[in-house]
């Protein structure tokens, strides 16, 4: 027997099942599910669950050391908010600080021992492997020791004054003579130029404009920034403000005075500003006139040498009027106590000695210094821990082009104003090795490596953070690890230790991870021990006294738990313990050579169109490691400028044949990067503006060409001058559709 | 037209076929005819309501056996011995390993699944990867605070008699949306005969709705 | 019995432009605490997603007299809002108890009425899918869910942190659900304290206070839609920036007394 299985049978079934699956739960509930589906794609971000909870550290990401307190999902460290009353930038956090637990992430970390061969066409990093690369580093420096050379190893360390910094020298002098240096940014190097005013101690000046009642300020955004340097405005009780500034910036535009001086004639500006106080507005005053009658140099005075800065022969040159000039100075003299802050925009890097030392000259004839004026003086981060002479810190500009066969950068700390090729230059030809500590294949340090040792990301490890240069008082606190570290990372004093004993020395107890600890524990007690100034515990927001501290480790479990020291008072200088700035270097000479201000030391030869200032940003400095939400800032709404947006007024540009958006090349004597044109007509005509901020690309992003990736240090010079704040500039539109 | 009445024309007449095989066949056939929707039908309806869960859900075993029986009746225990809330407001849900160690730092019986607890999780410092029936969406927000401490409702409302239970049920998760099934509930069609049966959107609106709570979407989605 | 009475709470924000200097800070703060997710570097300009958007306007005059003036915008929370009443599946809604506008990203289907009914631009689009560098979802906050490509996003006063703030209200036994106090992460993180958040309807409260001087000023008064930010500001000019719309692709419009 058959059944006859005919296609009108089959549908009756197909019928039958259709109307069956209607009446049971299937299509509506695969319906459902498949909804449901769409919500949960597998690459959707899947966030950390678990209980939440808070611990306190200091943020790392740039001198200032703001107040953080971390907010943790189970173990993972999801973010950082500002800690309310924190004395370091009234308890505020930057956008830096607040993306810190995105550090951990960045798409540019070294997972592993990191090697490039800089000769070839394509250098890509490769991981090596650790302990065969430490091995041969310290073969290198055994054969540098053998010879007896010394000063052919060098350490930048980009955030000196912390206990790591302690282990540097100390691992150098046990090497025999290598060069410890610094790379001052903009407020380090203002300080340090101040070094030669105060003749007793090792001093830091400290200057406090909430004892001002008038402060003049170079250039800097005091008054709307991120709030680690800035200022509280008048209009909220703070000092009146004078700023000089070549732009209609925001702090310009709410100053009580702003004097728009072309860029670069901060020097004569300031002398200027002497000439009329010591000649007019205080002539009558005494101490002023002592101050001004002190030797300068050759056998003259500050007086003889200032009578060659009238107003009328420096406002032609500075934009402004002489009448401009003498009102500013004689506000500043019935305003007292008055303070001159001289840092200029930051981000174009230092200011220049001639402009640094005409500044603290001013505050010197102004009577800051001393007991009713508003700059203070502190000890300097060495004294204040009695560190052991060990290898005197330098400046990296000092270190002789082609002389180093290992340099070692400190790239702990992001973001300073490095310029890559200037590190590069040191090295003594091609087999010179240029090695980072860094976790980023990027940044000061990461960029023009050789050799890359992964240490810990921000947070991830106890290190220490002084007080920031320019600080009204001295400071201490502990960035205390919030993460679980990475696996692959590197304690920086436990390689260092490695690679001592691979250079075929013995470790001495104070080196390696161990002595690292030590000498943060060290530290806390010198500091209870000196008995001064106070603790804020950012737990509760109390503020003990720390010689009510009775246990002697009751200051080390303070700021392990992340609370801040900070001093109470500052120390005054008297009047006999200051000298003018300017014994012999020629000072004199150089002032008037700037007097019609500095426009362009650049290669001779140089022409441009256009006087191209860097700077206008916030962000610490070029070369920054950032984190990826940054992008929100510096490519998506463009609300800060970053490295790839140049500034220039819409009349210049329009005359440039530039319409804004376009894509353009700027080219100076030093090298040319590509550009996005901004409008911004809060500049003068003829001047751009350029950050020398982060990048997209320090935030993960692709770079596209070598013209995208130029640092504007190198752009300006950095490698060949000190003062790289101006050059002159061409910009022209760029034709290759590459936009 | 009427077939019946005395037309002169000359009748067709259908022969029927004298093969008894074939007649057989033929009123096979049609009786299939008829049952054929009928099969779909029944095979429609078995495809939903018992091959479905079949297929859509998976199975997996929980790391551990766990008996809450003895905990709540021999040990004398109460839920929020061990799901309690946090400092900060917020509702512990599984405990941590540690809370188990506060107790079972060595093992008090002789249950294997003790000795694997001690062995495997506490002594190691381990957590237990649970598998949680009551685990919610990422897009979903809920609290146990405003439920449990102001409103004042019983745990079992929600949660049914866990606490009396022996041993730990086989972590059901549907294929597709990836949720637990206690989500959806035991039913495919959703639910179950208890309250506590399944925690989906409806349950908690319908619990609102009775409560006479104003329903806003932000209040229950994040 | 958890119920929400309408008369009580009304969030509001109150932002300085006085004190304003366009730092982003806040616009940081809102994506860290919200998990907005940075759309690939070959997205177009006007495909971000920054639920507090910063504009810059100008007085349109050129150096020595130029000015500028960033103005954050946030959900302006409009009483009356127009995305409610175009959006075809209800993922818009006002929150009667708290005033705050609910955007549910689950619930959205991706028809963009809401973006082109919003005056303000205040509404963001995923156009991609949001993605974070390898091991970046570790530092979402779980107070927030993710969102996926092709749906509204926009912000919504901290939601999760008013959940936060509710949670710990029942379990300190408080009787009610409202009013609870809360920070959102802008107000919270702006260093100038140019952000101030509250509850409207608190009697002696701040909000009260700051929306009645005279120099406050809301962003298009005219249409009618009863925005819940109200901008400050002593300068003339820039209380006329509420007079018209402002440019929501990124660059300098010309200000009011542009030419």
């Amino acid at each position: 027997m058959t059944l006859d299985l005919t296609r009108r049978s089959l549908l009756k079934f197909m019928g039958g099942a259709v109307v069956g699956s209607v009446l049971s739960p299937l299509p509506w509930k695969l319906l459902d599910d498949a909804a449901i589906w769409t919500q949960n794609w597998s690459w959707i971000a899947r966030p950390p669950r678990g209980p939440v909870s808070h611990m306190f550290t200091t943020c790392q990401l740039c001198p200032v050391g703001c107040g953080m307190r971390a907010r943790l999902i189970g173990a993972s460290f999801v973010s950082a908010w500002p800690v309310v009353g924190d004395p370091a930038a009234a308890g505020t956090l930057c956008p830096l600080g607040l993306a810190a637990a995105q550090m951990r992430y960045h798409p540019s970390r070294v997972r592993g021992v990191a090697r490039r061969a800089r000769a070839a066409a394509d250098p890509a990093w490769r991981i090596v492997d650790a302990d065969a690369t430490t091995g041969e580093l310290g073969q290198r420096l055994a054969a540098c020791r053998s010879r007896g050379a010394g000063d052919s190893i060098a350490i930048v360390d980009l955030r000196p004054g912390r206990a790591m910094s302690r282990l540097y020298r100390e691992f150098l002098a046990r090497q025999g003579g290598g060069i410890y240096a610094t790379a001052p940014d903009a407020w380090q190097a203002s300080a340090a130029a101040f070094a030669g005013m105060a003749t007793v101690g090792a001093l830091a000046p400290a200057p406090d404009p909430a004892r001002a009642r008038t402060v003049l300020n170079f250039g800097a955004p005091l008054t709307a920034g991120w709030r680690g340097r800035d200022i509280v405005p008048h209009a909220a009780g703070g000092p009146r403000l004078i700023q000089v500034d070549p732009a209609a910036t925001i702090t310009a535009a709410r100053a009580d005075r702003w004097l728009p001086a072309r860029p670069g004639s901060e020097a004569p500006v300031a002398l200027a500003l002497a000439h009329v106080l010591v000649f007019e507005a205080l002539a009558a005053d005494a101490r002023v006139n002592a101050l001004a009658d002190l030797p300068h140099e050759n056998g003259s005075t500050l007086r003889t040498v200032l009578a060659d800065f009238a107003p009328e022969r420096v406002a032609a040159n500075s934009g402004l009027t002489p009448a401009q000039l003498r009102d500013t100075a004689r506000e500043l003299a019935a305003g007292r106590p008055a303070l001159v802050l001289g840092v200029g925009d930051a981000g174009g890097g230092p200011l220049g000695s001639e402009e640094e030392a005409a500044i603290w000259n001013l505050n010197l004839l102004l009577g800051a210094v001393g007991p009713d004026g508003a700059l203070g003086v502190r000890p300097a981060d060495t004294a204040l821990f009695d560190e052991p002479a060990g290898p005197a810190a330098r400046s990296l500009s000092d270190i002789p082009d082609g002389s180093l066969d290992v340099l070692l950068v400190d790239g702990s700390f992001p973001g300073v104003p490095v310029s890559a090729e200037q590190l590069r230059r040191k090295l003594r030809g091609p087999d010179g090795l240029l090695v980072a500590l860094s976790p980023y294949a990027g940044g000061a340090a990461g960029t023009p490596a050789d050799l890359i040792l992964p240490v810990f990301a921000p947070g991830e490890w106890v290190e220490d953070v002084p007080a920031p240069a320019l600080a009204a008082r001295s400071s201490y606190s502990w960035a205390t690890a919030v993460a679980v570290p990475a696996p692959f990372a590197l304690h920086p004093a436990e390689w260092l230790a490695q690679l001592e004993a691979a250079s075929g020395l013995v470790v001495p107890p104070e080196g390696g991870k161990s002595g690292h600890e030590a000498e943060l524990k060290r530290r806390a007690g010198v500091l209870q021990s000196r008995g001064s100034g106070q603790v804020f515990d950012p737990a509760d927001g109390n503020t003990t006294d720390v010689a009510a501290m009775s246990d002697p480790d009751l200051l080390a479990g303070a700021l392990a738990r992340g609370a801040r020291w900070s001093d109470k008072a500052t120390l005054t200088l008297a009047d006999r313990d200051v000298r003018p700035l300017g014994q012999g270097g020629g000072l004199a000479a150089r002032w008037r050579s700037l007097a019609g201000g500095r426009a362009d030391a650049a290669k001779p030869g140089a022409t441009g169109s256009l006087l191209l200032m860097a700077g206008g940003g916030l962000a610490p400095a070029a070369g920054a490691i950032t984190a990826p939400v940054l992008n929100k800032l510096y490519r998506e709404s463009g609300l800060q400028p970053g490295s790839r947006q140049l500034a220039v007024s819409a009349t210049t540009a329009r005359a440039l044949g530039l319409a804004e958006g376009k894509s353009a090349l700027l080219t100076t004597a030093h090298g040319r990067r590509r550009v996005k044109v901004r409008f911004d007509n809060s500049l003068p005509p003829d001047v751009a503006r350029i950050a020398a901020g982060p990048d997209p690309a320090d935030m993960g992003d692709p770079a596209a060409s070598a013209d995208d990736r130029t640092d504007i240090p190198d752009l300006c010079g950095a490698a060949e001058r000190p003062v790289w704040r101006l050059v002159r500039a061409d910009l022209q539109e760029a034709h290759d559709g590459n936009a | 037209m009427n077939d019946n009445d005395g037309d002169p024309k000359p009748r067709i007449e259908i022969i029927p076929t004298t093969n008894p095989e074939q007649e057989r066949s033929a009123r096979r056939n049609a009786a299939w005819a008829r049952v054929w929707p009928l099969l779909g039908l029944s095979a429609g309806l078995l495809a939903g309501w018992v091959a479905l869960p079949f297929f859509l859900y998976g199975h997996q075993e929980q790391p551990l056996a766990f008996n809450h029986a003895v905990h709540t009746k021999d040990a004398g225990m109460t839920c929020d011995n061990c799901h309690g809330f946090r400092a900060d407001g917020s509702f512990a849900g599984i405990p941590a390993v540690k809370a188990c160690a506060d107790c079972h730092s060595e093992a008090q019986g002789t249950s294997k699944a003790e000795r694997r607890l001690v062995d495997e999780f506490v002594t190691p410092g381990r957590e237990i990867p649970w598998l949680v029936y009551a685990r919610q969406p990422d897009n979903v927000y809920f609290s146990h605070a405003p439920h449990v401490r102001r409103a004042g409702i019983e745990c079992r409302r929600c949660h049914g008699d866990q606490g009396l239970s022996t041993g730990t049920p086989v972590y059901q998760f549907n294929r597709i949306s990836t949720y637990s099934r206690n989500i959806w509930g035991p039913r495919i069609s959703g639910g179950g005969p208890n309250p506590w049966d399944s925690m989906k959107m409806s349950d908690c609106t319908d619990c609102h709705r009775e409560r006479g709570v104003r329903d806003h979407c932000l209040m229950c989605h994040k | 019995m958890e119920t929400h009475s309408k008369a009580t709470v009304c969030y509001a924000m109150v932002i300085d432009l006085d004190k304003c200097v366009g730092c982003g800070t806040c616009n940081v703060a809102c994506a860290i605490e919200n998990n907005v997710s940075v759309p690939p570097p070959e997205a177009l300009e006007n495909r971000g997603l920054t639920w507090m958007r910063t504009q810059r306007v100008d007085n349109g005059k050129a150096w020595p007299d130029h000015r500028t003036v960033t103005v954050p915008i946030p959900c302006q929370h409009c009483e009356h809002a127009p995305c409610i009443h175009v959006c075809p599946v209800t993922a818009v809604q006002l929150d009667e108890s708290t005033g705050i506008i609910g955007q549910i990203p689950t619930r959205c289907m991706g028809c963009r009425y809401c973006m082109a009914a919003c005056p303000y631009h205040a509404r963001y689009f995923n156009w991609f899918d949001p993605k974070w560098p390898e091991g970046l979802q570790d530092t979402l906050n779980p107070d927030v869910a993710p969102r996926m490509r092709g749906v509204a996003e926009k912000c919504n006063f901290c939601h999760g942190r008013l959940d936060r703030a509710r949670e710990l209200a029942a379990a300190e036994g408080r009787p009610a659900a409202e009013p609870v106090h809360y920070t959102p992460a802008c107000a919270e993180a702006c260093p100038h304290g140019a952000i101030t958040f509250g509850n409207r309807l608190e009697e002696g409260g701040p909000i009260a206070a700051l929306e009645k001087k005279p120099e406050a000023f809301r962003l298009l008064e005219a249409l009618g839609t009863a925005p819940k930010v109200t901008y400050l500001s002593r300068e003339p000019w820039i209380r006329r920036i509420g007079l018209s719309r402002l440019d929501r692709v990124r660059g300098h419009g010309d200000g009011p007394e542009g030419a």
